[in-house]
């Protein structure tokens, strides 16, 4: 009787502890606010170690943390921007694995594998409540089957997980769009993006399955500039890496044009051009080139002009190059010199 | 002079650990008399192992170039201890280093082995002797840290031969270590620590590869490697904690874990390793999970090397993939052979062992331990398939996927709370069957405890559930093993009439491994409320400074002084001289820097980090240049906790070693 009321008292102060912690934490927030933060964790810096670029005090990391903030102020979501800047970036993959597609499993085997063990523990007890009265533990005769029961779990355990991996890692590669369909097609802005950016990407992942579009998108922009002795390399660095017909005709079509502007090299550049149409016939682009190569370099203004007017017997030209074939044409027909 | 010296102590080592094989083996088969004939082999392991580490440090100290380790990773400016460091800082000497330590392991288990000479410890040197003439016969072949270079380069061997005879042609200087290796003292005292524990493994590996091939059942393995085992699991506990803090300290990130790969793989091994602690306890004690037992020093060992394949293979790009070579592969066959092996012999020898023992009761301790072994078990399962996961697709489909920082710790901190709670419940329960009613009992005023210290974080430190969570918990962890002491001593004063502050040190005195124990649990709570603060508390910007210029920054006031260019003997360092003020007054003055090696010109920024007991001001020179400074200013609320609590699970680990020491001499004095 006398121990309790201390007893109840205790209780009391324990539950008023308990519904002060409850009250308290209504409405708390789940975590620290910095969105930025949160979201530059998510995307692996392409050219630190297995950085983020969240942590990660170079100078590629704070370009892109401030991409990330640029992307906040225009109201994209936390998956859109991830998904935005790892597809600018190659290199930049993206830290956390979504759960769904491919890596699902990574995130559910091991609550799956929590639940088996908590079974099997459960189990352990339960075969005891059978067997009752308990064998004494040390000279027992063995039932033949238990211990290996363990073994041939782990075994399979492991296979499951070698099983899963391997799968997973042909699924994907039937996947290369990493999940991100219909993101990723988005028209990404590289031109927020340094040169000097660019290059430090591809230098620090040349082996990377997506670095040729940024190796090309980089070329393009020197090319546009003028500045072709930079242009050349990345351009070459494309050929020689295998590339798709639709990436080997820009990279060709390219180089034919700064042989000839560049060094004046006509027979080369048609060359060039020539395999270019091999990758892609009729492509706009090389044909043009190649036209005003014939028409300014090699001064044979009737394949020029056959030349152009196969541009124009393409539909779906921008109105602008159209225009501008338009005039080339009129212009070599009636004999003019190329500007 | 030197390299043939290291070659002649590698080859010693070499011959030492295949005799030690053949010995150990034909002394496990068909005992001798009394342990003859293991002691010399050993002798020349141990010899040949520290003549070959005596001859890399001489040479690098004799800035001996004619050697290419020297040549390649050693440079004449190289300060003391880093010069020393070097030996181990490099692929080849990291081998040369756990020849050395995998020697006095089995030094060690000789030394015991002569007090009890029997078949379980011959053959356990025997298994010793394989993974010795596994590592020196690495060194001998794809790791010779002794090779001879025949083409020197500008600060570098550009060819070099295995075959100590031939004339050297030696550069005149060499390049120096990885300029992250040379920044900090700690980088040369944590590779040691973790290699200690990481070859500590090998201990209770090899007396359970033996003890299953000698067919003999029973908890003998357990009790002669116990030892080694908790002096692993201290000095990886230690490692791993010098590891973090080397990172924070000179990485500039602000962090201390970063999830990488070759992090991951020294947290698996520990893991487990905690695990094995725990489960052999109950073998010990109850006789159940003989085959589990079996299964965890297994893996345990298997993921040592499988750490030292991360590290020294270069197949990941991590910080520390600082070498790449032709010991991958090589590595990677040895894990399978360790794998096939041992999982093989135990499938081998599992119809004759006897059954475990089933539990009396879930509520218990060996169910406490045995929840605790699924949790490690499947935290350790998470870090291993997140580290490996991005290695095999990109192996298999050339694809890069990242997994990183997000997924583990949304993994682990679920895992981590369950373990806390598992930390506080579990000591105080009995073993065979708990009362959950007497339990329950015991922990109210620990729960009372965390309670009012969760309310309390509430109102004054943050709202945020991970505060609030991890400090109720870590509360919780140690008020319930803390009521336990002053319990028991307040029953025990009450028995015999005396003081209960005297009786404290009895108790403790009574079962010092269980106190130990709870020691490192305390240690690992205090860990977890430092990882809360400091992941959720830090604050952080960026501040474009020129000389005279000042920022306030959570409470300080940044001056930016003037920059500064130091010239040391083997690096240029820039920085910029910051004074801190808090309300007028001056705090302090820190250097955030950016140290140049050699011909290197990208630079490794240090930061500069003022600590207090509230938490680390921590401040990272972004860039500096002729207009002015970028500095990033960050806060680390609570870090030290992460330090002290990991200094204090090592110790547990230590004090648990003098107990079990003091425990032995107790009784064999008793049998004087």
């Amino acid at each position: 009787m006398s121990d309790r009321w201390p007893r109840l008292l205790s209780w009391l102060l324990t539950a008023t502890l308990a519904v002060l912690l409850a009250v308290g934490m209504v409405g708390a927030p789940a975590g620290p606010a910095d969105r930025a933060t949160d979201i530059g964790e998510k995307i692996r810096c392409p050219v630190c170690q297995g950085e983020s670029i969240a942590a990660s005090p170079s100078q590629l990391a704070r370009d892109m943390m401030a991409m990330v903030d640029d992307l906040m102020a225009q109201g994209l979501s936390d998956d859109e921007i991830v998904a935005t800047i790892t597809a600018a970036y190659p290199g930049s993959e993206r830290l956390d694995p979504p759960l769904s597609g491919p890596t699902m499993w990574l995130w559910l085997l091991p609550a799956l594998a929590l639940l088996a063990g908590g079974w099997a523990i459960s189990r352990m007890r339960r075969d005891i409540a059978v067997n009752e009265p308990p064998p004494p533990p040390e000279d027992s005769p063995a039932p033949p089957n238990s211990n290996r029961r363990v073994i041939a779990g782990a075994g399979v355990l492991g296979l499951v997980f070698i099983g899963v991996v391997v799968f997973l890692a042909f699924n994907r590669q039937e996947n290369p769009d990493n999940g991100l369909s219909g993101i990723a097609d988005a028209p990404v802005d590289l031109s927020e993006i340094s040169n000097e950016t660019m290059e430090a990407v591809i230098s620090a992942n040349l082996d990377h399955p997506q670095i040729l579009s940024m190796r090309l998108a980089l070329a393009d922009r020197y090319f546009e500039e003028g500045d072709y002795q930079s242009a050349f390399p990345h351009y070459e660095a494309v050929l020689t890496a295998e590339p798709s017909p639709q990436l080997a005709v820009r990279a060709l079509s390219h180089l034919g044009w700064i042989v000839f502007d560049g060094n004046g090299e006509v027979e080369l550049a048609d060359s060039l051009f020539d395999r270019a149409l091999e990758a892609v016939p009729d492509d706009p682009f090389t044909l043009y080139l190649k036209g005003r190569v014939s028409w300014c370099g090699a001064d044979d203004p009737a394949q020029a002009a056959d030349l152009f007017s196969r541009v124009l017997g393409q539909s779906g030209l921008d109105p602008e190059v159209r225009q501008r074939v338009t005039n080339d044409l009129t212009a070599v027909q009636s004999g003019v010199t190329c500007p | 002079m030197l390299g043939l010296l290291g070659d002649l102590g590698i080859v010693a080592g070499l011959a030492g650990s295949v005799w030690l094989t053949w010995r150990g083996w034909r002394t496990a088969a068909r005992p001798l008399e009394e342990g003859a004939g293991l002691g010399s082999p050993l002798k020349l392991m141990v010899v040949g192992a520290v003549t070959a580490m005596a001859a890399l440090v001489g040479a690098l100290l004799a800035n001996d170039f004619s050697l290419e380790y020297v040549a390649n990773h050693h440079s004449r400016s190289t300060p003391f201890p880093f010069n020393v460091a070097t030996a181990w800082a490099a692929l080849e000497g990291s081998i040369v280093l756990w020849g050395v330590i995998l020697a006095g392991y089995a030094g060690a288990t000789y030394l015991a082995y002569r007090r009890n000479p029997d078949r379980l410890g011959a053959g356990a040197l025997a298994v010793m002797g394989i993974i010795g003439t596994f590592f020196f016969g690495l060194m001998i072949t794809v790791a010779d840290p002794f090779r001879v270079c025949i083409e020197a380069g500008a600060a570098s061997c550009l060819n070099a031969s295995p075959w100590p005879w031939v004339a050297a042609s030696a550069p005149a200087n060499g390049p120096g270590p990885n300029p992250l290796l040379q920044n900090h003292i700690l980088m040369a005292i944590h590779p040691p620590m973790l290699y200690l524990g990481y070859v500590g493994l090998s201990v209770p590996f090899a007396y359970a590869i033996s003890g299953l091939a000698l067919s003999q059942s029973g908890t003998g393995w357990l009790e002669r490697s116990r030892r080694s085992t908790l002096v692993a699991w201290s000095f990886l506990s230690l490692g791993i904690l010098l590891g973090g803090w080397w990172a924070y300290e000179v990485l500039s990130w602000g962090g201390y874990w970063a999830w990488d790969p070759v992090e991951n793989a020294s947290l698996m091994p520990w893991l487990i390793a905690t695990a094995f602690i725990h489960s052999s306890l109950v073998q010990m004690r109850r006789g159940s999970l003989q085959t589990w037992n079996y299964v965890l020093v297994f893996t345990a060992f298997a993921l040592t090397i499988l750490g030292t394949f991360l590290t020294r293979s270069g197949t990941i790009a991590s910080v520390h993939s600082f070498t790449q070579s032709a010991i991958g592969p090589v590595l990677l066959g040895f894990l399978l052979v360790v794998l096939l092996g041992s999982f093989g012999l135990l499938a081998l020898r599992a119809p004759q062992m006897e059954t475990s023992p089933r539990l009396e009761s879930l509520f218990s301790r060996e169910g406490a331990f045995l929840a605790n072994n699924l949790v490690l078990a499947i935290l350790t399962f998470v870090v291993l398939s997140g580290t490996l996961y991005p290695l095999v697709v990109e192996a298999i489909s050339g694809d890069q996927v990242g997994v990183g920082p997000p997924f583990f710790q949304r993994m682990a901190i679920p895992l981590a709370f369950m373990l806390l709670g598992l930390m506080a419940i579990g000591p105080l329960v009995a073993w065979g069957k708990g009362d959950p009613s007497q339990v329950g009992r015991k922990l109210h005023r620990a729960l009372q405890a965390a309670l009012a210290a969760a309310v309390l974080a509430m109102f004054t430190i943050s709202r945020l559930p991970a505060v609030v969570g991890a400090i109720g918990a870590a509360t919780f962890v140690i008020a319930a093993s803390l009521d336990n002491l002053l319990t028991s001593a307040g029953k025990a004063a009450k028995a015999r009439d005396g003081r209960a502050t005297a009786e404290v040190g009895r108790v403790l005195a009574a079962r010092p491994g269980y106190w130990a124990g709870q020691l490192s649990h305390a240690g690992v709570a205090l860990v977890a409320v430092g990882i809360a603060l400091s992941s959720s508390l830090a604050l952080h910007s960026e501040h474009r400074m020129s000389p005279g210029d000042a920022v306030s920054f959570a409470g300080y006031e940044l001056h930016y002084v003037s920059p500064f260019l130091r010239s040391e003997p083997n690096r240029r360092v820039e920085g910029a001289t910051i004074e801190v003020t808090r309300d007028g007054q001056t705090v302090t003055v820190l250097e955030p820097r950016a140290g140049f090696y050699g011909e290197d010109t990208t630079g490794i920024t240090t930061p500069a980090v003022h600590s207090t007991l509230a938490g680390d001001l921590y401040l990272t020179l972004l860039s500096i240049d002729s207009i002015g400074i970028v500095l990033r200013a960050e806060t680390s609320p609570g870090i030290w906790l992460i330090w002290l609590g990991g200094l204090t699970v090592a110790a547990g680990g230590v004090i648990s070693l003098s107990a079990r020491r003091r425990a032995r001499i107790g009784r064999e004095t008793a049998l004087v």
